[in-house]
């Protein structure tokens, strides 16, 4: 078992044994549970969630971002963002995630399964703003 | 630099999947996930959950602005899934590539037709079981959060939620660390 598989296990395990279950990956947005990030956050120890984003989107939410995004909350190495969380495996992989405050975020839908992935994810259907930004506010590099 | 697909191929992508038809239904379409945008179709049956995806990632950079296009298809049946990258190509002009697209689609689907249960490779880290043992813990203990709205409730209903809020909880509540108190 990979630590990425090891790391995905524990986190999905952790929302099951809150009442967080992740639904099945073909649930849309609109029809995922809604909690605030408080009760996210109350419930999951004050875990963060992390965005994960690709090199041109670097800069582009420090200031909050009210529309929708897709987090996490399990860290993955670069080599492994791709495959846990699905994405098109081309030339540019995520490589800095934002490291957002659970409990200032506003609204949380999910969790759910990644499409055909292993992952779990969570949609903030309003973002965040740049309170929930965790200090010092900016994109951590992931190595 | 940001990142803006053009209207008219965000509307072509979009057309050509709402007109799959074959039981497919579009979910959440154009949302971008980690720099992606993303299209997914999705088919339930009995046995299986069907999948396809069409990506569109900025791969260039400001001076050679190119797009990588992939459509992937694949199946769950809960247990065990599978998903392969049916078309993928760089650009530096999505039209040609929406021209191509309704065959690669074609393909994808009739790959998809020949998919069963059994051709299901890859086993999801938490087996349905164990899934359902663990929801079943939380019910028991009460530890479980009551989610508002949504067409479809998580599998474990979740108990009434107590008057004046929404979190039923046995164990004490942790205090909320000093940085999320003060921004909360």
């Amino acid at each position: 078992m990979s630590v990425a598989e090891l790391a995905t296990l524990v986190d999905i395990e952790m929302l099951l044994a809150v009442g967080l279950t992740p639904s099945p990956w073909h649930v849309s947005t609109a029809a995922l549970p809604e909690y605030s990030g408080l009760e996210v956050a109350s419930v999951t120890g004050y875990r963060h969630l992390l965005r994960y984003l690709r090199p041109h989107q670097l800069g582009q939410f420090l200031d909050g971002s009210p529309r929708e995004h897709f987090v996490s909350p399990t860290p993955y190495a670069v080599e492994d963002s791709v495959r846990f969380l699905m994405l098109p495996d081309h030339l540019h992989p995520p490589r800095h995630v934002l490291v957002l405050e659970t409990a200032a975020i506003a609204r949380i839908r999910g969790p759910r399964m990644v499409r055909l992935g292993l992952g779990v994810e969570f949609v903030l259907p309003d973002g965040f703003t740049a309170e929930a930004l965790v200090p010092p506010g900016w994109e951590r590099e992931l190595r | 630099m940001t990142f803006v697909l053009a209207e008219d191929v965000a509307t072509g992508i979009e057309h050509l999947l709402r007109h799959v038809g074959r039981g497919f239904e579009i979910v959440d379409p154009g949302v971008e996930r980690a720099g992606s945008i993303e299209w997914a179709l999705a088919r339930r049956s009995s046995t299986l959950a069907e999948a396809l995806v069409v990506a569109v990632t900025p791969a260039g950079n400001t001076e050679h602005p190119l797009v990588e296009v992939q459509l992937s298809a694949g199946a769950d049946d809960g247990d065990r899934f599978r998903r392969e990258v049916v078309y993928r190509d760089v650009v530096d002009d999505l039209d040609p590539v929406l021209a191509i697209l309704p065959a690669r689609v074609d393909a994808a689907l009739s790959w998809l037709a020949l998919l069963g249960p059994e051709d299901l490779l890859i086993p999801h880290l938490v087996p349905q079981q164990r899934r359902a043992l663990l929801e079943n813990s939380a019910a028991a203990a009460g530890t479980v959060l009551a989610g508002r709205g949504g067409d479809e409730a998580p599998r474990t209903a979740p108990p009434a939620a107590p008057e004046g809020g929404v979190v039923q909880r046995v164990k004490a509540k942790k205090a909320p660390r000093k940085s999320a108190a003060k921004r909360a």
